[in-house]
């Protein structure tokens, strides 16, 4: 039968004994325990009931139960030392036990795990029998120790301890593994910290997407809610390209772009696969497509009669000519305004714009005047953009139909010329700015070297 | 008579040198403590109970019993802190030891004072170490703790042995066995004695020092 212990579970041994001049409290059960367990008849000797042990096992609440130790009390009648008379030798050296006895039951494994017992992990229970211990159920590595003896003239009575030592389904030891081997940068390339770096980095700077892989949900995002992007969202709207350039209530330009005139400037085989590409694209659109691009190859003849040496180079053209016009992988029509943005361009508002674009997000954009880095590529788009957006009226608009939507774009361009003339000003009063700075850093340069 | 003598060899953290050499200590005297003897005649006594107390560890995954009496709990803390703080200084090199020393009187004739004599000394030397994680401060706090075990193992079968122990004295000679001082508790007559490492090791001048001091002071 077990029963569950409270604290110093060893000192029921104890009673069997006297108190040997050490304070040792009575457990009451322990003592009924005992006696039932050595079942003395009151002519029987207690000596010849030897051994007496004590078992004390650990039981956890998923009912896996644990030997932890077991005391053991017995005599050695041949060792009897008929020699011993004085009782005080004997009183002393049993008290000497007792204390033995108390000390040791505290340096074994079982009183640290008796200590540290819950009802939610596992209980400590104690079993009293008569017999020779029963070592064999304590495990491998287990340690016997002779706590203590003491030579009688009855014999020599002896108190030992067996213990484990390999605590094998002890809780502190189970799913110490259990953690899953998980590189620490395993969610780099989809972390939302990643996205917050990225989105940290120099604003003005061209992002670089790569329009030919696809993007991959997130780690934990539901597929199912995900859309699955076709062969058909990539194609390009109806509307074609450079459609902003053109009046949406004006009838299409009727005169015929040579091809020589556009393939002289471009790569031929870019137009061809631009027409083949967009061959769901009706004729009038390739017509107007073809428009705006022998506008566009006018504006730069222009360009380039006005100064050779413009950055605005023919090859960096042709190249953006060829992503507007395939416009393949090109979801976003007003994607120009930010490289505009990046690159510190004021646009200034040709009749021709779209009337739908507000000028408030222009105003905000263009407010980067010393952001302008002149040698990037984006520059010289933003350049060429610009040439296009500036375009000359055509004769045949020169008509006044437009003069409506001139308003709105006058008032936009009143704060940038703000800006300009500020800009001037500032250029202007450099050697002030110089006179200021050299007066602030100066005197305490001389104080430096006087000193 | 030569002493008995125990050595402990120990090493381990400097804040854990207290607790494990109060252990041992403690573990000793607990087992070298008797009840106040009451006389009733010169050689008839009855002898009082010891209780005990079990003290847990700080720094050591470790429980010990001691003796339940504060006066002696003063005297061995107060002895042990004085060898760990001058162990653990900054001009020690980290090893030392504390021993734990019963002795008897053997009263002389007048004028000698009377003599000591050493029966039984228990020593634990240190050597301190120094850990660096956190986790292997955890493994060493249940290191400690198993070496700590089995010396406590060890004390119980030493005390155990029919070694020699004074004789139980008549009430006259009682303070030459015993320490009467303390109320609750009747100790063997014990003392500390220490030596750290940067105590300069016995040179010729200081056992001359310690010649001439003995000579004086006898």
């Amino acid at each position: 039968m077990l029963l569950p212990v409270q604290l110093p579970q060893e000192l029921q041994l104890a009673l069997q004994l006297l108190n040997f001049n050490v304070v040792i409290q009575d457990h009451p059960d322990v003592l009924c325990e005992t006696k039932k367990a050595l079942n003395l008849n009151a002519s029987d000797s207690i000596i010849k009931r030897l051994p007496l042990c004590i078992e004390i096992s650990l039981q956890t609440v998923e009912d896996d139960k644990m030997v932890l130790e077991v005391w053991s009390l017995a005599i050695h009648p041949e060792q009897a030392d008929p020699t011993v008379r004085a009782t005080h030798t004997i009183y002393n050296r049993m008290g000497i036990l007792l204390k033995s006895l108390i000390s040791a039951t505290r340096a074994t494994p079982a009183y640290k795990l008796s200590r540290r017992q819950s009802s939610d992990s596992y209980h400590i229970y104690y079993r009293i029998y008569v017999d020779e211990p029963q070592t064999h159920n304590l495990g491998e590595g287990l340690k016997q120790v002779r706590v203590g003896q003491l030579n009688t003239t009855l014999g020599t009575l002896s108190m030992s301890v067996a213990y484990r030592t390999k605590m094998t389904i002890s809780p502190t030891q189970t799913g110490r593994d259990t953690t899953i081997m998980l590189k620490s940068d395993h969610f780099l390339n989809v972390s939302p910290k990643n996205a917050r770096y990225q989105s940290n980095k120099k604003s003005n700077a061209p992002r670089v997407v790569d329009w030919n892989t696809p993007m991959k949900p997130g780690a934990f995002a539901d597929p199912s809610r995900i859309k699955v992007y076709t062969e058909e969202d990539y194609i390009l709207p109806e509307t074609p390209p450079f459609a902003w350039l053109l009046q949406k209530k004006e009838p299409v330009c009727k005169c015929k772009p040579s091809h020589k005139a556009v393939g002289r400037r471009e790569d031929e085989d870019e137009s061809v696969s631009c027409t083949s590409e967009n061959n769901n694209t009706e004729q009038s659109q390739q017509q107007q497509h073809q428009t705006v691009e022998q506008q566009k190859s006018n504006e730069e003849k222009k360009s380039m009669v006005q100064s050779t040496s413009s950055d605005v180079s023919a090859g960096s053209d042709s190249t953006t000519t060829s992503v507007i016009s395939t416009g393949k992988k090109q979801p976003n029509p007003d994607w120009w305004k930010k490289v505009l943005a990046d690159s510190g361009y004021v646009p200034k508002k040709s009749p021709w714009c779209d009337t739908e674009q507000k000028p408030d997000i222009f105003l905000k954009e263009m407010h980067f005047p010393f952001a302008t880095n002149k040698n990037s590529e984006s520059s010289e788009l933003a350049t060429f953009i610009r040439q296009i957006y500036n375009a000359p009226k055509l004769k045949q608009y020169e008509d006044g139909t437009v003069s409506d939507e001139e308003k709105p774009a006058v008032e936009v361009e009143d704060p940038i010329k703000d800006i300009t003339k500020q800009l001037e000003k500032f250029e202007m009063d450099l050697a002030d700015y110089d006179a200021l700075v050299k007066s602030l850093t100066l005197p305490p340069l001389d104080d430096n070297s006087n000193s | 008579m030569n002493a008995r003598s125990q050595v402990f060899d120990l090493s381990m953290e400097g804040r854990q040198v207290d607790e494990a050499v109060a252990s041992i200590f403690h573990t000793v005297l607990f087992h070298r403590c008797l009840g106040k003897f009451m006389y009733t005649g010169d050689a008839t006594y009855s002898i009082g109970t010891v209780g005990y107390t079990d003290v847990d560890c700080d720094f050591i995954d470790f429980t010990y019993v001691c003796c339940t009496s504060d006066s002696l709990h003063r005297t061995v803390k107060r002895a042990i802190n004085t060898f760990s703080e001058k162990l653990r200084s900054n001009d020690s090199s980290g090893s030392g030891q504390i021993s734990l020393e019963f002795f008897q009187r053997k009263k002389n004739r007048w004028p000698f004072q009377a003599e000591c004599i050493p029966w039984e000394v228990w020593t634990v030397r240190l050597d301190l170490i120094t850990i660096d994680s956190e986790d292997q401060r955890q493994i060493y706090r249940e290191t400690v703790s198993e070496v700590l075990s089995d010396k406590i193992f060890y004390i119980t079968e030493v005390m155990n042995r029919h070694d020699y122990v004074p004789k139980m004295p008549s009430q006259s000679e009682l303070d030459l066995i015993f320490d009467t001082s303390y109320p609750d508790v009747q100790p063997y007559l014990f003392k500390f004695d220490f030596s750290t490492s940067d105590t300069p090791a016995p040179s010729v001048s200081n056992t001359m020092k310690k010649l001439i001091k003995e000579t004086l002071s006898l």
